[in-house]
């Protein structure tokens, strides 16, 4: 699946990329950390579509820009719909719940498990 | 004849109850999560209307309804034998399934709305993507609606390779495509209406996380991909407090994703199960529309009854 025929994943994936660094990054840069898939112009020309829609703030780093997040992206904490968000994702007990977690609440032995496949891919669980 | 058709209702969504679970191991997901869905609105579909029918039959007994009616009292209370005060017991029965299925209703609506506001809140533009520092305290979900979003901890982009972040959108945003939140939230539906049917509500969950990670492996090229964003994450999320008491004996879902995943032949068809699920579903549906007929008749014959009085 080409990224960049997926509507929005590639913008979700360079939001997700800049994030996961946490400083501002060129274009090659960004292409350089995504899977190899993706033509360097598809990438550059994407950013400069989200600077545009002011998804990105972009600064001048060289001949070429830098681009980032906004400041302030992260959800409001304080206020009561976070707190109500917080528990209706803890309420493992109602798992009909209408949010899909990637990893809902683990039992105990969970652990052990994950770090195994982490540690050492070729033991299967 | 009430206790056999009652019984064979609550045999079949027993069944159904049982042969949920191995379905959600299915080698295809999606086949597993429709069948559920289907076999959940089928069997809650045949309670109301089992419920509904007998306690009809029962109440018509009732003098002041059967006049209003224009039928025979008698002929009815010959008919199916539902004496009247069993007849308002099945109704309470069958008022306390509707109630609860409304209850089902608002609640799911409730967090809908909860689920929107806080979007609104985290603001306009966010390219799809919404980034959390610590609040509102999952690693990673899906957020249904009209704004669909799919909603990050930073912390947990941090962890991952670039492959890595591409399997956690690419399934996220398979829920989104699919959503997968109604097929769960119908099978939920279904069970406030016929509580024998909860178990089904688990093994939608998990067919549907399963179709989700098909997707993201299918996106990476890679099960270990996925695998790999799915063990990160839940360290990130840790263990909780105390498990809910159906971990404690069976395997947990996340394990069971990751068996899946790891050795993608460790899927089972269960065709026990398959048969079974259609086998009770069609006992239960088959047992409401034959009372149906016959309480037809019976109406009829009880309104011809009444005129030659």
């Amino acid at each position: 699946m080409r990224r960049d025929r997926e509507p929005g994943g590639l913008e979700r994936e360079i939001l997700a990329c800049l994030a996961a660094h946490g400083r501002p990054m060129t274009a090659g840069e960004v292409q350089g950390d995504l899977p190899g898939d993706l033509a360097y112009t598809t990438v550059m020309t994407t950013l400069a579509r989200m600077h545009a829609k002011r998804a990105l703030h972009r600064e001048p780093r060289g001949r070429a820009f830098a681009y980032s997040l906004p400041a302030g992206v992260d959800a409001a904490r304080a206020s009561m719909t976070a707190f109500q968000m917080r528990r209706l994702l803890d309420s493992d007990a109602d798992r009909a719940g209408v949010l899909a977690q990637f990893v809902a609440q683990l039992a105990p032995d969970d652990e052990r498990l994950l770090q195994q496949l982490l540690d050492d891919p070729g033991t299967a669980p | 004849m009430i206790v056999e058709l009652l019984a064979a209702l609550a045999l079949a969504t027993f069944i159904a109850g049982r042969a949920a679970g191995p379905l959600a191991h299915h080698p295809h997901p999606r086949f597993a999560a429709i069948t559920l869905v289907v076999v959940a609105l089928g069997a809650a579909a045949a309670t109301g209307l089992l419920l509904y029918e007998l306690a009809a039959v029962g109440l018509a007994q009732i003098p002041s309804f059967a006049r209003s009616g224009h039928w025979s009292a008698d002929v009815i209370e010959d008919s199916l034998a539902v004496p009247a005060p069993l007849g308002g017991v099945l109704a309470a029965l069958a008022l306390a399934a509707s109630l609860s299925t409304l209850g089902q209703l608002v609640r799911a609506g409730r967090q809908l709305m909860i689920t929107r506001r806080w979007r609104r809140e985290c603001g306009p533009d966010d390219g799809g993507l919404i980034i959390t520092d610590g609040s509102p305290g999952a690693p990673a979900f899906a957020l249904p609606g009209r704004r669909a979003a799919v909603v990050v901890a930073r912390e947990l982009l941090g962890r991952l390779d670039g492959r890595e972040r591409r399997a956690l959108l690419a399934h996220e945003e398979s829920h989104l495509r699919h959503r997968h939140h109604v097929y769960v939230q119908l099978v939920a539906l279904a069970a406030a209406a016929n509580p024998v049917l909860r178990p089904l509500i688990a093994a939608t969950r998990l067919a549907t996380e399963r179709w989700a990670d098909e997707d993201a492996a299918a996106a990476v090229h890679d099960r270990m991909t996925v695998a790999r964003a799915l063990a990160k994450a839940g360290l990130l999320r840790g263990s909780g407090v105390a498990p809910p008491s159906a971990l404690a004996a069976a395997e947990s879902d996340l394990a069971g994703r990751l068996r899946h995943l790891v050795r993608p032949d460790v899927g089972h068809r269960s065709p026990v199960a398959v048969v079974l699920l259609a086998g009770s579903t069609l006992l239960a549906l088959g047992t409401a529309g034959a009372v149906a007929a016959l309480a037809h008749g019976w109406f009829e014959a009880a309104q011809a009854a009444y005129g030659h009085r």
